[in-house]
């Protein structure tokens, strides 16, 4: 796959006030990679240095066998779009124009869009899949919508790369997960350079192709995203007091104070709930442990339910409640 | 569909403007005025001398003055900026008030030679450009709405303060054809003056046209601005030479009127529901001559004689204000 662009001993920050240390690294075409790292790890300069916005204060940033500092602002913008972070105050136009506002690097002194400006608007409106909004008014959109609106803007200016800056905060889970689905899509149908910085660690972890790991004690790290669970990386960067990287599942879980163990006998769907349940209250559980005997029943008709002390229990929140009552004895 | 009405409204505000006036004359009179067939030496006079000249200031003035506005409104990204309330008209009137009560020059503009208006216009655009200038460098420090509103209050403070030093001083003909001045009058551009006056709008309106697609991207942030390939300094400073030089061209002629730079942009925005500058620019202009040419009309009506316009514009300005900040709570 093609290099996008490249950093070379870079140091990026503001000046004299270096915030992350000789970078080299570089971005592929056609991947989605995700900069994942805590608050205040520099994630905000690192993609604003990439975008020229700030120079890095050392080393050297090559675009296109260029380097970032010797390219003209218009063909930047050819090359590089960007969605940030902080929404447009307001913005009382429609959807339409505001990706059409995408081709400003391509349009003449006016600003009039020819029949090829109109039919790129076109195309980016349908690829982020809101044709239906077009002629909304971005102040009514919903946040999910208006990220969809700006990816469309990105897409409008026909860029190889496209740098977003947490684009999936403010927005609901489901929300988050269509945004980053077609992210993914749009790097591989498009063959786009797409770079993203987010807090949602999970998300990223399951989607991206390539992972960024960045932060204050450790540096940068670079790799896909099971690599560098593997080599422990993960764990380093993220867990503390109560958040611990599962190996098994590749996920994140809360740590509970551990309060005992119970002996729970059986298998099935119930059987798998109420083991959670009992993790979430602080209960490790087995088959063959010493201690409280909660069975799972299966009849012959698929029906299940808990038995514990020689009694049917109507759900797994009575046993809960059971469990409560019996600690506070 | 729209600007077919407001051109309608337009062309029919200044016929009726050159029919309605202080003093009563018969319809036909006029036509004849303006058909050069009139016999009587005093109807001619007002017609042609008085009554033209003003509307077509009225027309152009009011135009200047809304786009001024709606460029200050989207370059400090505030919906209350405008000439007057920003100090902008202060610092062309302390031009104005320094040329007027320092050169001795004992007379109004209308009766100034050239070289006289001239260096009011000057004065009036030194004064309006240090203003803007002094705003913009604060804004990058003032990120709030109401602060920099408030310096602009303030900064109006004190160029009044110099300005009634400066009366202090000056002789009592000066001080009165300076407050004359004050109360703001589209009848001030004598029909020998109008082709410099209008020469003057038409280059600061020109320069803001071709502002147009630059204004567009910048609606969605600086950042956002620079990332589509817009030389943001360039453009802060065609912006800052375009508003100052049609707030000081109309503030040197018609003094500091009030409430149509700031009110204009948002019944433009009322009437066509969008930001986009392509739309906005050109009906702001025929918004801004409407409304001038409306206040210049009500100013004649009160039997007493001629009212000042700055009389008049408050009664148009206030009401808009109110309903841009009860909306935007």
């Amino acid at each position: 796959m093609k290099t996008s662009i490249e950093l070379k001993d870079v140091t990026t920050g503001y000046k004299n006030k270096p915030v992350t240390d000789n970078i080299n690294a570089y971005l592929l075409a056609g991947e989605l990679t995700c900069l994942l790292g805590p608050n205040g790890a520099g994630k905000s300069t690192l993609l604003k240095t990439l975008s020229a916005f700030i120079p890095p204060l050392s080393g050297e940033i090559i675009l296109e066998g260029k380097n970032l500092k010797n390219i003209t602002a218009r063909i930047l913008a050819r090359s590089i779009a960007v969605v940030l972070t902080n929404r447009p105050s307001t913005m009382n136009m429609t959807v339409e124009e505001l990706v059409a506002v995408g081709r400003s690097p391509y349009t003449s002194f006016f600003g009039a869009l020819h029949a090829a400006d109109k039919e790129v608007v076109d195309k980016s409106i349908s690829l982020v899949g809101i044709d239906d909004l077009r002629h909304r008014n971005v102040n009514t959109l919903s946040d999910g919508e208006r990220q969809k609106a700006l990816i469309a803007k990105a897409l409008a200016q026909q860029t190889q790369i496209i740098f977003l800056d947490e684009p999936t905060a403010f927005l609901d889970y489901p929300s988050k997960v269509e945004i980053m689905k077609l992210l993914y899509k749009i790097a591989k149908d498009e063959g786009k350079t797409i770079f993203m910085s987010t807090h949602d660690l999970e998300l990223a972890l399951q989607i991206a192709d390539k992972i960024w790991l960045l932060d204050k004690t450790h540096g940068l790290h670079i790799g896909i995203p099971e690599d560098l669970a593997f080599r422990g990386l993960l764990g380093d960067y993220f867990e503390r007091g109560g958040l611990r990287f599962n190996y098994s599942t590749g996920q994140f879980e809360i740590e509970h104070d551990k309060k005992g163990v119970v002996r729970l006998k059986g298998s099935g769907r119930l059987h798998d709930m109420v083991k959670k349940a009992l993790k979430r209250i602080g209960y490790d559980s087995s088959p063959d442990a010493e201690g409280f005997v909660i069975e799972i029943r299966n009849e012959q008709d698929g029906h299940e339910y808990i038995e514990c002390d020689g009694s049917a229990l109507p759900s797994i929140e009575s046993l809960v409640a059971k469990l409560r009552r019996q600690e506070n004895l | 569909m729209k600007f077919f009405w407001i051109i309608l409204s337009v062309i029919c505000l200044l016929i009726a403007s050159l029919f309605i006036g202080a003093v009563h004359i018969e319809p036909g009179q006029v036509l004849d005025a303006l058909l050069r067939k009139g016999e009587d030496d005093a109807i001619n006079f007002i017609i042609l001398g008085s009554r033209f000249p003003q509307a077509m200031t009225a027309l152009l003035a009011g135009a200047a003055l809304a786009v001024s506005g709606l460029m200050m409104q989207t370059m400090f990204r505030n919906p209350l900026a405008g000439p007057s309330i920003l100090g902008i008209s202060s610092g062309a009137n302390l031009g104005v008030a320094l040329v007027m009560l320092l050169m001795g020059s004992s007379v109004t503009i209308g009766s100034l030679a050239f070289s006289g208006y001239v260096s009011i216009i000057i004065g009036a655009f030194a004064g309006s450009i240090l203003i803007m200038g002094l705003l913009i460098l604060l804004s990058t420090v003032l990120r709030n709405d109401l602060m920099l509103i408030i310096t602009g209050v303030l900064i109006g403070y004190l160029t009044s303060s110099i300005i009634t030093l400066l009366n202090y001083s000056a002789s009592a003909h000066g001080v009165q054809s300076y407050i004359m001045w004050g109360m703001g009058t589209f009848n001030s551009v004598s029909l020998n003056q109008l082709p410099v006056f209008a020469i003057i709008v038409v280059i600061g309106l020109v320069l803001s046209l071709i502002l147009v697609k630059p204004l567009n991207a910048l609606l969605l942030g600086d950042d956002y601005a620079r990332s589509l390939g817009i030389p943001i300094k360039t453009v802060r400073n065609l912006l800052l030479l375009a508003t100052g030089i049609l707030t000081a061209v109309t503030t040197a002629f018609c003094g500091p009127v009030a409430f149509i730079g700031l009110a204009v942009p948002h019944i433009a925005r009322m009437i066509w529901r969008t930001d986009n500058h392509r739309v906005l620019m050109p009906a702001t202009m025929l918004v801004g001559s409407a409304v001038a040419l409306l206040c210049c009309i009500i100013s004649v009506l009160p039997s007493a004689g001629i009212a000042p316009i700055n009389a008049v514009t408050p009664l148009i300005g206030v009401p808009v204000i109110l309903y841009v900040v009860i909306r935007r709570r």
